[in-house]
Parts: C-alpha cells; structure tokens; sequence
C-alpha cells in the first residue's frame, strides 16, 4: 500500500455555521482594525514629528523617554490593527477556499493570538493607571 | 492481521489536529487574560466613574462588557473537548467575539464620524456660506 506519512489524517468538514459565522465576525474584525491602524498610524506620524521636535530642542530625558513610550504604544496598536486584518482575511478565507480551510483556521487563531497578548499589555496599563488615580483619590 | 474494515482507528476521523488545538487553546487563554484584566481596569477605576458624571458610568460600563464577553469566548475556546464537538466551541466563541467586534466596530465609526463631521464641517459651511 503506498501512503504518504505526511499526508494530513482525514477530517469532519467545517459546517456551514462555523463559516457564517467566521465571515460575520471578519466583516467587523476589518472595519476594527482599518480604523485601528489609520487612527494610530496618524497619530504616530503626527507624534514622530513631535518627538523630533523635543529630540532637538534638548529636552530634559524624562520628557524624551515618555515620548518614546508613547511612540512604542502608539506602534504597538499600529501593529495590533495590522494583526486583526490579517486575522480577519484568514476568518474571511475560511469560507472562499473550502480546500484550505483548517489552515485558514488556524492561521486566523495565530495572529488573534498576539492581538490579545497586546490587549493583555494595554490592560495590565490600564490597571496600573487607573489603580494609581484611585489610590491619589482616596 | 486486522481487518482494515473492523479496524474503527483506521477510519477516524477528526476535526482538528493536536497542534492545532492547542493553538486554539492558546488563543483562548489570551482571551481570558484580556478579558481579566480589562474587567479588573474597569472595577479599579469605579471609584473615579461614581465620582464622576453620567458620561463616565457609560465609558466605564463598555469595558466591562466587552471584557466579560472576551472572556467568556475564551473560556469556551479553552475548554475545547476534541473530536467534532471541536467546532461548536470555536463557533460560540467567534459568536461572542462578534458581539465584542460589532461593538468596538461601532462605536470607532460613531467616533470617526463625529470627528469627521467636526473637522470637515467648518470647511464645508465656510464654502457654501
């Protein structure tokens, strides 16, 4: 018998419902991440030209290290929008290329993945800040 | 020797593969750490919210909602039991996810439109006027 080892094992089809749902799901998941990486692509843009500005002026290092990890969330947002797309063309893909559909499953879950690790980041910020104006309130 | 027609392995099928799932598995525990931790934001910010005006019990309330919905879809992707029940996990899931996209979706374009309106509007009244 001549069978290849590599060969993926036969699999259940992925039912329609999942499909529907994947392409709902893209549908926003690309509206998102659009919006996401043209708000946050401006606003580093806008803010690069800003940090040059500091840069050169002999600001005092404080100043240039808060610009700079403001520029670095600003990027890193750039990036997440980026991720969602990606995943959102993967979800999308799921339904247009039958044949290919588990790798576009999978393929989708790997950039959501780090999307929710960054959202995971933000988060922990958002903790920090918030707990530290609660803590000046009190 | 076996009967390949008896033999039940032979015939098995599946719906994802070990590495797959445990992607997906993966995935899901992110979701629940994001899910976390923006329901904790959200809670640790409530005394500035009650101190605050009828605005901030809505910017407040988001979060918590989107988090407990992010957080629900990964528990579900989390606890995937294997065989072809694999899918009905991942379709609730991007069900919730979709509730949670739909929102964010909605209320980025509410907000790019009204910063649209604001900075195209005296342009426009400017020529026509």
């Amino acid at each position: 018998m001549n069978s290849d080892p590599t060969a993926d094992p036969p699999r259940y089809p992925i039912p329609d419902g999942l499909r529907e749902k994947a392409a709902g799901l893209a549908k926003w998941m690309q509206i998102v991440g659009i919006l996401q990486t043209c708000c946050a692509g401006l606003a580093f843009a806008l803010f690069s030209c800003s940090a040059i500005a500091i840069v050169s002026s002999n600001a005092h290092w404080s100043l240039i290290l808060i610009t700079a990890i403001l520029l670095a969330m600003l990027g890193i947002l750039v990036r997440q929008g980026l991720l969602l797309q990606s995943a959102a063309d993967h979800l999308k893909g799921l339904g247009d290329e039958p044949d290919d559909a588990h790798d576009h499953l999978q393929l989708a879950f790997a950039r959501l993945r780090p999307m929710f690790a960054i959202d995971v980041a933000v988060g922990a910020l958002l903790v920090l800040r918030n707990g530290l104006v609660a803590w000046g309130m009190s | 020797m076996s009967d390949p027609y008896r033999d039940r392995s032979a015939i098995e099928l599946q719906a994802l593969l070990d590495e797959e799932r445990g992607l997906l598995v993966r995935a899901g525990k992110a979701m629940i750490a994001a899910g976390v931790l923006a329901i904790l934001a959200a809670l640790v910010g409530l005394p500035m919210t009650l101190a605050g005006a009828w605005f901030g019990w809505i910017a407040d309330s988001i979060p918590l909602l989107l988090g407990s919905i992010t957080l629900q879809a990964g528990l579900v992707l989390s606890r995937m039991p294997g065989g072809s029940r694999d899918y009905r996990h991942i379709e609730r899931s991007m069900a919730s996810l979709r509730v949670v996209y739909t929102v964010k979706g909605a209320l980025m374009l509410l907000a790019v439109g009204a910063a649209c309106l604001a900075f195209l509007s005296p342009m426009v009244l400017r020529i026509f006027m």
